[in-house]
């Protein structure tokens, strides 16, 4: 394995949770790949639910645990959660092994006390013993919580230095940038409480669920059907959504957030002063990695003056907002949305489902790594270096090409922006995963 | 000589003791010349492993030198196990390779089949050896990995095993659940006896044991340390040492750790030192579960709780309402007793809290909390409604231009969508006409993906993609005769087809599927074979034709008006009909009555009387008018008269010939005995069990006349396997009158075995079978009852659909379904509890309608039952007591002559004694 295939988490120390009589000490480490996330430390705090907020970093762990279509030996290395810290928000988040299953913990303002030392988002050391030991957080016993060192400098004990070698997670970083995109256009489905979500989860047929399911309402209850019915959305891999499950009991209710082409849907569940959502792709097989939606916003390149400014007046969880970006950062206000796009295809932006607004957070990764990752868009850039796009026509409504293929030539044609390519893919999913290496070509090209 | 020739000499002549001095004489660039033919030697004398090629000493010699000479790469491409022969020679005390530990570790997944014990114990044995003289640090998880399935006598247990070793079987996942053999419990009883005879730390072992609920998600190794902790007996006061570890469990994810702790909690509650508080925290999620046992044993432990610690009453007993979310009347009745035990149910808190469940409670748990309105959830205006089959919402996308039709030729090979087979003959008459010069080359996508499709090869898809693929091969030929110059990717295409053939001819290869000579097979694929043909013909202007069938409303109905229209269309313009294809266009048309005075406005001839009669109700048949018969015999079929239907097939027929509406009356389920042969005690022995047989007999008369009609090929063709495309495809031929191909798809179930593409495929075709729903015939019932116990959840979840839907729109003839269930259930065909938790998971209470219905199919079912109440009986009067209840229904003079036969029955009475008073 080269080393551009791998990632380094060096934990000075591992995460631990200490218990004692009068109170619990969770520790969590963290390492970011970005020098300036860094940070000796970003929170030291009491949280107000530790009970709840144990049971959440459980869940979490098993969906990161989780695979749902690659076998045992490609997730031998698991695959560090990430944690947002800042304004008076933290955020966990992390993807099963397969990218098709996103969990997220939103520990809310009042679920902690205030004590943000710095904000950011890193890599957290998520280890099975500290993982044991977070299943013994009681309602009532108080949780510390240190994100970073406690004591805020950089511990250098040898000793306790924790190296994960762990293949690079692509489907990682793909997935935690394109999810985003989707949350976004996500809409609020239904909202279900405790008794109707735990009569819902029991609808779920036991084993491998081979077949879509729909989430339906008939007498004001809620199941899963394998028959569609006006208005429902189908899930794929209905039994991802047993990873819920030992939180059902505990939640004040649920909600269901549907992508309107149905490429994810997110479940959400409240406990007061934390949220743990769910979103699963549309189909097992299909990661969040390797869906396309952001492509045509990757193909063209965002100057660094722009980025540098976003940086100066963001801080991390903060919202974002699409509406000021054009007077922070002195940019057109048409830019706007496809900037906003193109911030979040580079995983500056997450989605909050709850305040419908995106915040700012820049992943622990370099962002370099983003833009090699998608094949599509290394496909569509060798397309046009190798001059094999032609385009037939060009005005106002209709843009006919030529792009070759693999002993043919294929026909694109984009019409009120709505692009159609006779390649497989495009056959295949018909636009859904996002565009093609053709279309992406013929747009660049037109540019 | 050189280094290679030596290196060679020794192989050759066999010279086993001088490799080693030959090895260690060696730089490291001399090393690095030998890497080639050391690798190529290995590959050609690793061959002695299957007994061929070379002797054992030239097979040591080339692993010897392999391990000394090539990297970590080259070594773990050539070879998953290491030769013995280099622990003979203990090589690793003269040369440790680096890459020695990551070897180890990585290749522990590479086993294809389960090696002995004998010889995991050697890796084990060797591993220490390496450990010990220090060649390698394995991860402690490969360690484990290597000890699981060893199996060391207790004598012979290194200090080390016992310190270290045996510790990481219980922090990583490993085998060690997975037996030998049933007997085999090797680590349960060695570990035992450590503890016994204490050389290994008792509480140790039972902590591990409890924690590994929590590490490991694979339920089977949990279950095997419960196992041992269970076998270890712990006291009391060890339980409360670990009860936190213990409380745990109980938020875990496996029934049987959590079930085990349940009885351990049982032990110690009275204690001083019990946790209580720990204990309440978990009770919302162990109150959540789906398996019963642990529910009942929850409630029975609250019940204690309450009575010893009365100050957590109240908290406790709010606790217990959330058992009310519990689909099971018994699990709810047992929390109502324990409310109403400690007189909790006239507390407000408490009745608030059951308020919440009310839309869940059975009726019978309703009687028993008077402020629960036992009605007040169910919509009694739940009227039927039908939906009609022709509206804006289903309507099928057309395709208009040359681009659009592009798009859908081009994406026709990724179709599941078996009506695609059907539009593509429509558009493919469109785009046909629309083609030139110009714009050929546009569908050189399309052609590419055809070809491509046959070169391939054999694919485990339908037969229909290859007819597809032939169908634009021969398109291609005709393409090519009429633009000779600018056909330019046809020709190129149809010349790597003749060379693919000539290179391909020794070898077995599928055929290109040849039109001009179909042999006519009674399946829908010939349909769809000779729809290809005719269409071929058009394309080569042999014909003129017409398309009447292309649906033009999902799944695969017919406005009438359009066909009319169309039909209107080709007479007009002299357009040649295909009479199949005027079968299927009759067969999907919705008819409606207002068009008759417009029928008689546009159609002429022999046609127009057809759609007269057809869409007339009140018009009789006129044999007089029929010059054609198989012009009418759709029409004649949909009408239903069975009288009519005789009269006409008879017409045309030598033979006396007797019709019936439907022929399904012949069928039952039986019990066969099934022979087969075991071995046992080393002896080859004959064995019998008894199997469930479905038989039905079809008289075929429809499929048997001499009046060709599709009917006659509305069948599937198991010996070719069977795909749901063709399953599809035959359903939506004949949406309007699918009865005759459910029932020679039933023939097709019981009388062969239940093929795993028709498993596959019947969830699909309920799909299309919910959307189709329609008719009242006995054929269509039996699948539907068929399908409602069968094996697969998701096909017995459709059914339940189907059933809500056509009750909804009031399509279904509940008494008809009842009956055929109870004679399928009458000797078991299936068992009862499928059909009854079907009940109670999707069709009770949906509305008032849909209960009311739910009576009459139960109190169809049961009389039909047989009087020796099978498994699952119980259970299927409780529902019926309950829908009962809910309807205020009696039940019918025929169920309590069976009630009074079933009444004998100890486990029966209590249920039927309650339905009598009811």
């Amino acid at each position: 394995m080269s080393s551009a295939d791998t990632i380094d988490y060096i934990y000075s120390s591992p995460s631990t949770l200490k218990h004692s009589t009068n109170k619990d000490e969770l520790f969590l480490s963290n390492y970011s790949e970005v020098p300036t996330a860094n940070l000796p430390c970003f929170f030291r705090g009491k949280l107000s639910n530790p009970y709840i907020v144990a049971r959440c970093l459980i869940t979490l762990a098993n969906v990161v645990k989780s695979r749902f279509t690659i076998s045992q030996a490609e997730i031998e290395a698991m695959k560090d959660p990430i944690v947002t810290v800042g304004n008076s928000h933290i955020r966990f988040e992390g993807f099963s092994g397969c990218a098709g299953v996103y969990g997220r913990v939103d520990v809310h303002e009042q679920g902690q006390e205030d004590a943000f030392i710095a904000s950011g988002t890193t890599n957290v050391d998520f280890n099975p013993e500290m993982i044991l030991a977070l299943n013994k957080v009681s309602k009532h016993s108080p949780l510390e919580l240190s994100v970073g060192s406690k004591d805020v400098e950089v511990k250098t004990d040898n000793d306790k230095i924790v190296e994960k070698k762990v293949p690079l997670p692509n489907r990682w970083v793909k997935g935690l940038t394109s999810v985003q995109h989707y949350l976004s256009q996500s809409k609020h489905t239904a909202t279900l409480n405790r008794m109707q979500t735990i009569a819902l989860f029991r609808s779920i047929p036991k084993g491998k669920i081979k077949s879509d399911y729909y989430l339906i309402k008939r007498a004001n209850r809620y199941s899963f059907s394998p028959m569609a019915m006006p208005n429902s959305t189908a899930i794929g891999g209905l039994e991802r959504l047993r990873l819920l499950e030992p939180l059902l009991a505990l939640i004040t209710e649920l909600k269901v957030f549907v992508h309107p082409k149905a490429q994810s849907i997110s479940y959400q569940l409240y406990f007061d002063t934390v949220t743990f959502s769910l979103t699963i792709s549309r189909d097992p097989w299909r990661g969040f990695s390797g869906e396309g939606a952001l492509l045509e916003e990757l193909m063209e390149e965002i100057d660094e003056e722009t980025l540098s400014k976003l940086n100066n007046f963001s801080h991390a969880n903060q919202a974002f907002s699409p509406t000021l970006l054009p007077i922070r950062i002195g940019k057109d206000a048409q830019d706007t949305s496809k900037l906003t796009a193109k911030l979040s295809a580079l995983g500056l932006l997450g989605y909050d489902l709850d305040s419908h607004q995106y915040f700012y957070r820049q992943l622990s990764f370099k962002p370099s790594r983003i833009l090699t990752l998608n094949p599509r868009l290394k496909g569509a850039k060798k397309l046009l270096e190798k001059k094999q796009v032609k385009i037939i026509l060009n005005d106002k409504n209709k843009i006919e090409a030529r792009v070759a293929g693999t002993g043919v030539e294929h026909l694109v044609i984009i019409q009120n922006n709505t692009a159609k390519c006779t390649c497989q893919w495009y056959s295949k999913y018909q636009g859904e995963r996002g565009e093609c290496k053709h279309v992406l070509a013929v747009r660049e090209m037109v540019k | 000589m050189s280094i290679v020739e030596e290196f060679k000499k020794i192989v050759k002549n066999q010279e086993k003791e001088k490799i080693v001095p030959f090895l260690k004489k060696l730089n490291d660039e001399e090393k690095k010349t030998l890497v080639p033919i050391v690798k190529k030697y290995y590959k050609v004398h690793s061959q002695y492993v299957y007994g061929s090629a070379s002797t054992e000493a030239q097979y040591h010699i080339a692993s010897i030198a392999a391990f000394v000479i090539l990297n970590y790469s080259d070594f773990s491409k050539i070879t998953i196990v290491m030769s013995d022969e280099i622990d003979r020679q203990d090589i690793c005390s003269w040369y440790c390779p680096q890459w020695l530990t990551q070897y180890m570790d990585n290749h522990r997944f590479r086993f294809y089949f389960k090696p002995s014990r004998q010889y995991y114990t050697s890796i084990y044995n060797r591993l220490l050896e390496y450990i010990t003289k220090g060649y390698c640090t394995p991860t402690p998880q490969y360690i484990a990995q290597s000890l699981d399935n060893a199996k060391i006598s207790i004598g012979d247990i290194k200090s080390i095993t016992i310190d270290e070793h045996i510790w990481y079987l219980f922090a990583y996942e490993t085998e060690i659940h997975k037996p030998y053999e049933k007997s085999d419990r090797y680590w349960l009883d060695t570990i035992q006896k450590l503890v016994e005879n204490g050389s290994i730390d008792r509480k140790r072992v039972l902590q591990e044991s409890i924690l590994s609920s929590s590490r490991f998600n694979n339920r089977a190794i949990t279950g095997y340390f419960f196992n041992l902790l269970d076998m270890l007996n712990p006291t009391i006061e060890e339980l409360l040492l670990y009860q936190d570890n213990l409380l745990s469990v109980l938020a875990n994810s496996h029934s049987k750790p959590i079930n085990q702790t349940l009885k351990y909690i049982k032990l110690i509650y009275k204690e001083p030192s019990f946790n209580l508080q720990g204990f309440m925290e978990q009770l919302p999620i162990l109150l959540a579960w789906d398996i019963k046992s642990i529910v009942n044993s929850t409630l029975t432990l609250m019940d204690g709780l309450i009575k010893y610690y009365p100050d957590s009453k109240e908290e406790l007993s709010l606790l217990i309402t959330q058992t009310l979310a519990q689909n099971d009347e018994k699990l709810q009745l047992k929390a109502i007793k324990i409310l109403g035990k400690y007189k909790m149910l006239d507390n407000g808190a408490i009745l608030d809290e059951i308020e919440i469940y009310a839309d869940n409670l059975y009726n019978s748990i309703k009687l028993l909390l008077p402020t629960i309105d036992e009605t007040s959830q169910m919509d009694d205006n739940f009227a039927i409604k039908p939906i009609p089959k022709i509206r804006e919402d289903n309507k099928m996308p057309t395709y208009k231009s040359f681009d659009e039709l592009v798009f859908f030729f081009s994406a026709i090979f990724q179709t599941k969508n078996s009506i695609n087979f059907d539009i593509f003959i429509a558009n493919i008459i469109k785009i046909d006409k629309m083609i030139t010069t110009k714009n050929i080359n546009k569908l050189d996508t399309v052609f590419h993906q055809a070809f491509k499709y046959y070169f391939k090869g054999w694919q485990d898809e339908s037969n229909f993609y290859l007819m597809l693929s032939s169908f634009f091969i021969d398109y291609a030929s005709i393409l090519l005769n009429r633009f000779t110059k600018d056909a330019i990717k046809q020709k190129e295409l149809l010349d790597e087809l003749d060379v693919f053939i000539f290179e391909n001819k020794r070898y077995r290869y599928r055929q290109v599927f040849d039109f001009e000579n179909i042999k006519p097979k009674q399946t829908v694929c010939y349909l769809f074979a000779h729809r290809c043909q005719i269409l071929l013909k058009h394309l080569k202007g042999e014909l003129n034709l017409t398309c009447l069938s292309t649906p033009t409303h999902q799944p695969a109905y017919i406005e009438n008006k359009v066909l009319i229209e169309k039909i209107a269309f080709s007479q007009n313009n002299k357009l040649d009909i295909d009479i199949f294809d005027f079968q299927i266009a009759l067969s999907r048309c919705i008819v409606d009555k207002s068009l008759i005075s417009y029928i008689k406005e546009v159609l002429e001839g022999e046609i127009k009387d057809i759609f007269l009669y057809f869409t007339n109700p009140k018009e009789p048949l006129d044999l007089t008018k029929v010059i054609t018969p198989e012009y009418w015999i759709v029409a004649v079929m949909r009408k239903g008269n069975s009288k009519e239907v005789q009269a006409l097939i008879q017409a045309y027929s030598k033979e006396e010939i007797t019709y019936q509406v439907t022929d399904a009356s012949n069928w039952e389920t039986t019990e066969e005995p099934y022979h087969y042969k075991e071995w046992e005690n080393g002896e080859r022995v004959t064995k019998t069990m008894m199997t469930k047989k479905f038989k039905l007999e079809r008289k075929r008369a429809i499929q048997n006349t001499h009046i060709d009609s599709i009917y006659r090929y509305l069948n599937i063709c198991t010996s070719d396997g069977v795909y749901h495309t063709e399953i599809n495809y035959g359903l939506l031929l004949s949406s309007n009158l699918n009865y005759i191909f459910l029932e020679n798809l039933l023939a097709n179930i019981a009388n062969t075995y239940i093929d795993a593409t028709i498993k596959k495929s019947l969830p699909k075709l309920l799909v299309y079978l919910i959307d189709t729903w329609n008719n009242s015939y006995e054929s269509s019932y039996i699948f539907l009852a068929y399908s409602l116990t069968f094996e697969e959840k998701t096909t017995r979840t459709l059914s339940s659909e189907l059933w809500i839907k056509a009750t909804t729109e009031g399509t279904m003839n509940h008494q008809l379904l009842g009956v055929t269930l109870g004679k399928l259930e009458h000797n078991e065909y299936a068992p009862l509890k499928r059909f009854t938790d079907l009940i109670v998971g999707n069709m009770l209470n949906i509305s008032s309608l849909h209960n009311r219905s739910l009576e009459v199919l139960l109190s169809s079912m049961i009389p039909q039952m047989s009087d020796e109440p099978i498994k699952g009986t119980k259970k299927l009067l409780e529902i019926y007591l309950e829908v009962l209840s809910l309807t205020k229904q009696k039940p019918s003079e025929e169920v309590l002559e069976k009630l009074g036969v079933w009444g004998e029955v100890k486990s029966l009475k209590s249920v039927i004694n309650k339905i009598g008073k009811n």
